[in-house]
């Protein structure tokens, strides 16, 4: 029998196909509500993988996954609070959407492209694991940092508003990262004698506080003044999408192909890969001022880059045995445990085993679309609800998620300090999200700085030395530069 | 509270001193040029440019000087009590939790919300205590989230 039946005989068991069910539902759950993560919904899972066969076992873990990050753009789009990080990016189209009456489209969007955007990391990862990863691993700290600049200075461009309260925002959340142990000389920073703050700022805390507690508090001012959201006008879950597919071709296929190629790069996963997708989109863009206004066209881009950055993120898992994400870095411990070592001999002792995996990749990027519109149908009653009943209780979800992370009021007391910092950002129009992505790659671009300056012993002309690096530091003072560039066109066509 | 471009840049230039005059305070790695101090530093530096940028711009667009007023929705009637209210029963939940139980707690924050937003009683208490419930038991029994018990309602765990 060759490794392909073998490995699809592996798959298509009932017990097989209903724990894809089963984990598909529960990373629904999970990524839908906001402050439990993708990551989250896999540390869950570990203990019940425990008990199966590994097939089962990593077919759990990619199905919750997967589902869990599209489920993460629920309640960004219905409520603006992200339920995970990646979902954070495009946020505020999502929300503009809804509150023009277009949930469904938005909600739509995500799903069909998240599922576009995973199959065809799905069909990298089958073609061409090797070869992508032998060039992740070529990455050093030179490549890294200048990978995180670049994503954080997409963050600003991205952003609403002017350049300048872009990076007040991203000052904010870089500084914040500086808080803790967790720095070159493993001195306690800013922790004012708090054992929990030596850990650093936990940052699921931070955004529930930041977009969910901000947006609460904001419901508190005046409900009757606010405008009521819009329930759906019939704008369908899949109905506008081949319209969509049709007019943005060239912003799914680069979307899944960055996603998948910056999910593929140790340490960088979804997150980054949807921020940079979005900025992408935008630069590129006809009508790159739409953005942030319940434009579809980012939402597409970033959508796709995301969920295939999910798939990418398993090439350097499977092939070297290096995490690509924080959830990678889990399933390598679950593949231990079954005995079986991740790396190249796993390509020859267990064939089958990695082909039944990336079939269970596909189905679950399959199974996605029908379950995804049950959620959607499910969450859209949400809307119904006024909001004087559902902010309150929102309230409480939000507190339970802090809560959550450590299992200590700490997190609380964390939630709640970010609440009020993002409802003063807001009130000044200081945007978030630069915030939060300062606060998720301060501690990666401190780490990658310093060591690259030791290792350069003091020289800046070291971050240009290495090709691959001497061309993300360029591309990344061209993105600098964009600014100045738009300025100078503008006063020249009077 | 509202601050026009001039006060955000010299709340960025004093904030800027401080983690200047903080970093002092850290060390760097044994026979090398950084360390702990190296990112604060860099971050000072440029919240001071970036400031220093800002009040420019404010005196340049005739802003005036650093100015701050309260924001429009303080005018409100009852905003201000609903916002502290709200902020106080968070601080109530990181106060009391431990001791009361996840269920009381949860149950008095969401009917004190719903009723300060006008919420009739007899909507607001069932609906106070069936998210109570549901949350309870999708946190609590099914992500296993060790949350504050009652006693006498320990049953629910």
């Amino acid at each position: 029998m060759s490794v392909m039946a073998e490995a699809f005989g592996l798959v298509f068991q009932p017990f097989v196909l209903l724990v894809i069910l089963a984990s598909a539902a529960f990373g629904m759950f999970v990524g839908a509500i906001p402050g439990l993560t993708a990551t989250m919904a896999t540390a869950l899972l570990v203990p019940i993988t425990f008990f199966m066969d590994p097939v089962p076992a990593i077919a759990a873990i990619v199905t919750a996954t997967a589902m869990a990050i599209f489920a993460g753009d629920i309640p960004g789009a219905l409520l603006r609070m992200p339920g995970t990080p990646a979902s954070a990016a495009y946020v505020e189209d999502a929300y503009a959407m809804t509150r023009a009456g277009r949930s469904e489209e938005a909600l739509g969007a995500a799903l069909v492209f998240s599922a576009i955007g995973g199959i065809f990391g799905t069909i990298v990862l089958m073609t061409l694991s090797p070869v992508l990863a032998e060039i992740a691993l070529r990455f050093s700290s030179f490549e890294y940092f200048w990978l995180v600049v670049l994503g954080l200075s997409c963050a600003i461009f991205v952003s609403p508003g002017s350049v300048a309260r872009g990076l007040v925002a991203l000052l904010i959340g870089l500084f914040a990262a500086t808080v803790g142990i967790d720095n070159p000389a493993g001195q306690p920073r800013y922790t004012f004698g708090s054992v929990e703050l030596l850990a650093g700022v936990q940052f699921i805390p931070a955004m529930i506080g930041l977009f969910a507690v901000s947006e609460v508090l904001r419901s508190f001012v005046d409900a009757t003044r606010r405008p009521a959201i819009v329930p759906d006008r019939g704008s369908g879950i899949f109905r506008s999408q081949w319209r969509n597919l049709l007019a943005y071709p060239v912003q799914t296929l680069r979307g899944s192909v960055l996603g998948t190629a910056i999910g593929a790069l140790p340490g960088a996963g979804a997150d980054i890969a949807a921020w940079i997708s979005y900025a992408v989109s935008k630069r590129f863009s006809r009508t790159p001022r739409k953005f942030g206004t319940g434009h579809v066209e980012g939402l597409v881009e970033a959508g796709a880059s995301n969920n295939g950055a999910v798939s990418g993120a398993w090439i350097p898992a499977l092939v070297f045995g290096i995490p690509g994400d924080s959830i990678t870095a889990i399933v390598i411990g679950v593949l231990y445990i079954k005995g079986l070592n991740p790396g190249p001999t796993i390509f020859i002792n267990d064939p089958q085993l990695i082909y039944a995996v990336f079939i269970v990749f596909l189905l679950a990027n399959v199974i996605m679309l029908p379950l995804g519109w049950v959620a959607i149908k499910t969450a859209g009653t949400i809307l119904a609800i006024p909001r004087n009943v559902l902010m309150p209780i929102i309230l409480m979800f939000c507190i339970v998620g802090a809560y959550a992370i450590n299992n200590s009021v700490f997190g609380v007391g964390l939630m709640l300090v970010f609440g009020v910092l993002g409802f003063l950002m807001d009130e000044n129009d200081i945007p978030i999200a630069p915030a939060i992505l300062g606060l998720v790659l301060g501690p990666m671009l401190e780490q990658n700085f310093i060591t690259s300056m030791i290792k350069a012993d003091g020289s800046f002309l070291a971050f240009f030395e290495r090709p691959i690096a001497a061309g993300l530091g360029l591309f990344t003072f061209a993105v600098w530069c964009i600014p100045a560039v738009t300025w100078a066109m503008r006063r020249r066509r009077g | 509270m509202k601050f026009n471009d001039s006060a955000l840049g010299l709340i960025l230039i004093l904030a800027a001193i401080a983690i200047r005059w903080s970093a002092e305070g850290f060390s760097r790695l044994p026979n090398q040029s950084y360390g702990s101090e190296t990112m604060p530093i860099a971050l000072s530096a440029l919240a001071l440019g970036l400031g220093a940028y800002m009040v420019g711009q404010g005196v340049v667009a005739r802003d005036g000087l650093p100015r701050a007023r309260p924001a429009d929705w303080v005018r409100l009637p009852g905003a201000v009590p609903r916002v502290a209210l709200a902020l106080g029963l968070v601080v109530g939940y990181i106060a009391l939790a431990g001791r009361l139980g996840f269920v009381p707690v949860s149950v008095a924050i969401l009917l004190a919300l719903m009723l300060a937003t006008r919420v009739r009683w007899w909507v607001a208490l069932p609906v106070a205590a069936l998210a109570t419930l549901v949350i309870q038991q999708a946190f609590g029994r099914l992500l296993l989230v060790p949350l504050p018990r009652s006693g006498a309602l320990g049953f629910l765990w």
